[in-house]
């Protein structure tokens, strides 16, 4: 199990019967906010790829947010998922599993931020982004 | 309210994706079923950060 892209987005979601995910504003690196104190709402996606031998089991994939310091805010949440092949699977391929979030959470000061992202155990991907104040 | 909420139901019936809402300071993870509920999530996830800091 493999992440194969994980990015920030303005609005990210993902189909349970399809893994198609819709994405809007992929690739958001810096969040400005009017002013801090504030909170913000942003999205991630993630696509993951495994084996064949892998499907049908349960993988864990934790995500971690860090402040600039860099401490965790708030807990590391957990999601636990179960992917299946697709019935039209072409055989000897890798299979992908999609993982769109949603957070939304109290920013105190301006800073490079990261999302960690841990997949079966393993760290998988960090996505840092940038929180700026508007003067 | 007639629609299904968002349940902290885990692992959930996803097959090939899945939708989620993280609540940092709740330690909880919303698994969404319908778009519309990311919605709902997040503000129920912002009340509830507000109490905490308005509890301290």
């Amino acid at each position: 199990m493999r992440v194969q892209w994980a990015t920030l987005a303005r609005y990210a979601e993902a189909e349970s019967e399809t893994g198609l995910m819709t994405l809007v504003g992929a690739g958001t690196e810096v969040f400005r906010m009017r002013s801090l104190p504030d909170r913000l709402a942003t999205y991630l996606a993630l696509q993951l790829r495994y084996a064949e031998a892998e499907a049908d089991h349960e993988y864990l994939a934790t995500f971690t947010v860090r402040d600039p310091d860099p401490q965790p805010i708030g807990r590391s949440l957990e999601v636990r998922f179960a992917p299946t092949l697709n019935p039209l699977h072409a055989p000897g391929w890798e299979a992908s599993f999609s993982i769109a979030g949603a957070r939304s959470f109290a920013v105190g000061a301006a800073g490079t931020y990261s999302i960690g992202i841990n997949v079966a155990g393993a760290h998988a991907a960090e996505i840092p982004f940038r929180i700026a104040e508007l003067d | 309210m007639s629609s299904k909420r968002a349940g902290e139901k885990q692992p959930s019936g996803a097959r090939h994706g899945l939708t989620v809402v993280l609540d940092l300071t709740g330690g909880r993870t919303f698994v969404i079923e319908r778009p519309h509920e990311i919605f709902a999530a997040l503000a129920e996830i912002a009340r509830n950060d507000e109490k905490r800091s308005d509890g301290r």
